[in-house]
């Protein structure tokens, strides 16, 4: 990306579109602030989560309940009662208490999912949320970002289209190293799908 | 979002990632501790016996793991730190990608958490080691932090520089690891300075460690009172490649980041 100038508007969830390679995990991550621009600031004015959907960010060889307790010091809330609420969403029972590296990758994405929906974030930055357990689980995770969507927005990364179409209202396409952003959904994807036919 | 002052939530990501840190090395049995003790203790226990066995007399009082553990201890500070530090990134990888960790978070948690640990382990062996033998000791304090806080900051230094260049170049790494090994003989951990022939204190003398040790030993010894010891180079040497580690952190943090 070059020569980039984008503002993103609160009360609104933003679909990042584009073809494979354009950028949109590292355009999230740098809006999550994993990564740096190589020139150029990011100026955040709400609470961002980290890029969901990694499975990333937990240290293999601690437990469950250790990595939350970590993730909840770092964000200043009570650690009990993060692991406790942790552990009634993502419904991982005795694994809460085994190393991480046991776990599968659903798994992962369970306990992650479950961290980011027991804090409160302003924003949150969703990179596929793919096949997140079965279908209860997934049930359950529509049910938390619904509840979430009056307060909270979203930034997400999908290729499918119905995902965008269902979270997000706004989008913005990546294309060739530029950016454009869109306020409705529906021109944003347009635009998309005609970059894929070139 | 919550008015929350800067310096407190550094406080709380450094805690986080100590007791992360503390989980995994030190954490489900004692057990972590207690290897921390014994294996600088194996060193000194095996230099003693080796040594004692083709000299009479260390070069300094009479004892022989006493005198090793005066140069080795202050050594090890140094060692243990410097490792410490440079695999902060590698280590922490996966904490990374919380935007609330930076890489200097980890090496500043990595740090405080070995110099904690290293001078509880400092202390234990010196205490043993005091209560078991008897020797002309008189302990100045101020010798052995001087002697230990250089060794630390040395330790930090080359750590911090290590850090950004064990993840440019895993050659370097494994490089570095060869130069390290012989550090150990050239640093007057089992010898002091004088010992040596001139033309040899010449070029031990601009070993950083030789200085550090030597201080380590003024603490314990009275009757050592070297005079060529030059804090402000040890300082100097030390200040270069913290100075260099930061900027090229600076510059390529966003490499860093991404590996």
């Amino acid at each position: 990306m070059e020569d980039v100038t984008l503002t993103l508007p609160r009360g609104r969830s933003v679909g990042l579109l584009g073809r494979n390679g354009a950028g949109k995990s590292t355009l999230l991550r740098m809006i999550g602030g994993s990564v740096l621009p190589d020139k150029g600031r990011i100026v955040r004015g709400a609470k961002i989560s980290w890029p969901l959907g990694f499975g990333g960010g937990f240290h293999g060889s601690l437990t469950g309940a250790q990595n939350v307790r970590f993730i909840a010091r770092i964000y200043g809330i009570d650690t009990d009662d993060l692991v406790a609420r942790v552990e009634d969403f993502s419904e991982l029972g005795a694994f809460m208490h085994m190393p991480v590296n046991t776990y599968s990758s659903g798994m992962k994405a369970r306990l992650a999912f479950g961290v980011s929906m027991a804090i409160d974030f302003d924003v949150y930055l969703v990179d596929e949320i793919t096949s997140v357990g079965d279908a209860a689980f997934k049930q359950k995770a529509r049910a938390a970002f619904r509840a979430k969507a009056g307060t909270a927005d979203v930034i997400m990364v999908s290729h499918s289209v119905g995902t965008i179409r269902e979270y997000c209202q706004s989008g913005v396409v990546l294309e060739n190293g530029a950016i454009s952003y869109f306020h409705d959904v529906e021109e944003a994807l347009e635009h998309h799908q005609r970059n894929m036919r070139q | 979002m919550r008015e929350e002052s800067r310096i407190a939530m550094q406080g709380r990501v450094l805690f986080a990632l100590i007791m992360r840190e503390m989980t995994t090395r030190y954490g489900r049995n004692a057990g972590g501790y207690v290897w921390a003790v014994l294996e600088p203790a194996g060193t000194l226990a095996m230099l003693s016996i080796v040594f004692s066995a083709i000299a009479r007399k260390p070069a300094l009082g009479d004892n022989f793991p006493i005198f090793f553990a005066t140069g080795y201890m202050a050594f090890h500070f140094y060692m243990d730190i410097s490792r410490a530090v440079s695999t902060s990134v590698t280590a922490n990888r996966a904490l990374l990608t919380f935007p609330r960790v930076t890489i200097m978070d980890t090496i500043i948690a990595r740090f405080l958490l070995q110099v904690i640990t290293l001078c509880f382990v400092t202390f234990v062996i010196f205490a043993l080691l005091l209560t078991i033998f008897d020797d002309q000791i008189a302990i100045d304090f101020r010798y052995i932090f001087l002697s230990i806080g250089l060794a630390a900051f040395l330790g930090l230094s080359v750590g911090v520089l290590n850090s950004v260049l064990f993840t440019w170049s895993p050659t370097w790494q494994t490089t570095f690891g060869i130069i390290n090994r012989p550090l150990f003989l050239i640093s007057g951990v089992f010898f002091t300075l004088e010992d040596m022939p001139r033309a040899i204190q010449e070029l031990l003398w601009w070993n950083p460690l030789t200085h550090v040790t030597a201080i380590m030993r003024e603490g314990f010894y009275p009757i050592y009172q070297p005079n060529w010891i030059s804090v402000p180079y040890v300082l100097f040497f030390s200040t270069v490649p913290f100075l260099v580690g930061v900027l090229l952190m600076r510059a390529l943090q966003a490499k860093m980041l991404e590996q």
